[in-house]
């Protein structure tokens, strides 16, 4: 098969495992509906997908590593909102804000995206601008800790990073 | 069973109410940004979570459990790109920092980009 086919059946076989999920029954007139819809709908999107890696999450090889994201990425998530409801709380608020530059060195668009997206859910940090070409992300902080771009970089996406290189390379 | 998911929906009720408390206490949009995306989408997911745990006795068979759980993965995925897109957006669109904060590494870049 060459590439266009089988982006097309990875696409198809992605939103019908969603159909399937939403609709939650294995009705025919259910999925005979959803093959035809999900058809459709590939139809019209699947060259949005061809050429990138996002299909690596169909892979089983994969899974085990998006689980275990998954878990890390909820404990960061709750760590971050228990630090972050204390300050929003808290009468004196103790923020200091400001935008940080870090480097930031991916293989893909896709690790890019998925690492600036754990960014933004983790601890006062929100993405702001990615430099391709320069290998750099500008963090906003909510409590600026270090200036230093490799420092910035350990602490702030060393979490997800590992993650993204596997998933997306 | 069912006090877990009530204590899940009293964990995501108080995150909730965390981002509106910031929402209006924080100085500036980028801050503002940082509480309402991140309490509120933990917040929503504690709540999705509840109702798929108090659901969880039907069987799994009973749709609306496995739903909220999706739910809450989109919601994982589109919450943060929208604050990415907003701060994004705010900064390029000559937004100030709030005077107190400490640094703007991306300054320098964006009046770069101003001059071309």
């Amino acid at each position: 098969m060459n590439n266009k086919a089988r982006t097309f059946v990875g696409v198809w076989f992605f939103s019908m495992i969603f159909w399937l999920l939403f609709t939650w029954s294995l009705d025919l007139q259910e999925v005979v509906f959803g093959l035809i819809l999900t058809f459709v709908v590939t139809l019209f999107t699947y060259d949005l997908w061809l050429d990138t890696k996002l299909l690596n999450v169909l892979n089983p090889l994969n899974w085990p590593t998006i689980i275990v994201y998954f878990l890390v990425l909820l404990k960061e998530m709750v760590k971050a909102n228990i630090d972050l409801a204390l300050r929003t709380l808290n009468p004196k608020l103790p923020i200091s804000p400001g935008i940080v530059e870090i480097e930031a060195d991916f293989p893909s668009d896709e690790a890019y995206t998925l690492v600036a997206n754990s960014i933004t859910l983790t601890p006062g940090t929100i993405t702001v601008d990615i430099d391709k070409e320069n290998k750099k992300m500008y963090i906003h902080w909510i409590h600026v800790d270090t200036e230093d771009p490799k420092k910035g970089a350990e602490i702030i996406h060393g979490f997800a990073a590992p993650f993204a290189r596997r998933l997306f390379s | 069973m069912d006090y877990v998911a009530y204590v899940l929906y009293g964990i995501g009720a108080f995150f909730n109410f965390a981002g509106v408390v910031g929402i209006l206490r924080m100085p500036d949009p980028y801050c503002k940004l940082q509480t309402s995306t991140k309490n509120v989408t933990l917040g929503c997911i504690s709540i999705m979570l509840g109702v798929f745990l108090r659901e969880i006795h039907l069987g799994l068979l009973s749709s609306f459990g496995v739903k909220a759980l999706l739910l809450s993965l989109f919601m994982l995925i589109t919450n943060p790109t929208a604050s990415h897109v907003l701060a994004r957006a705010c900064y390029y669109a000559g937004v100030p920092l709030w005077e107190k904060s400490v640094t703007d590494h991306l300054k320098s870049r964006k009046e770069a980009e101003s001059d071309e």
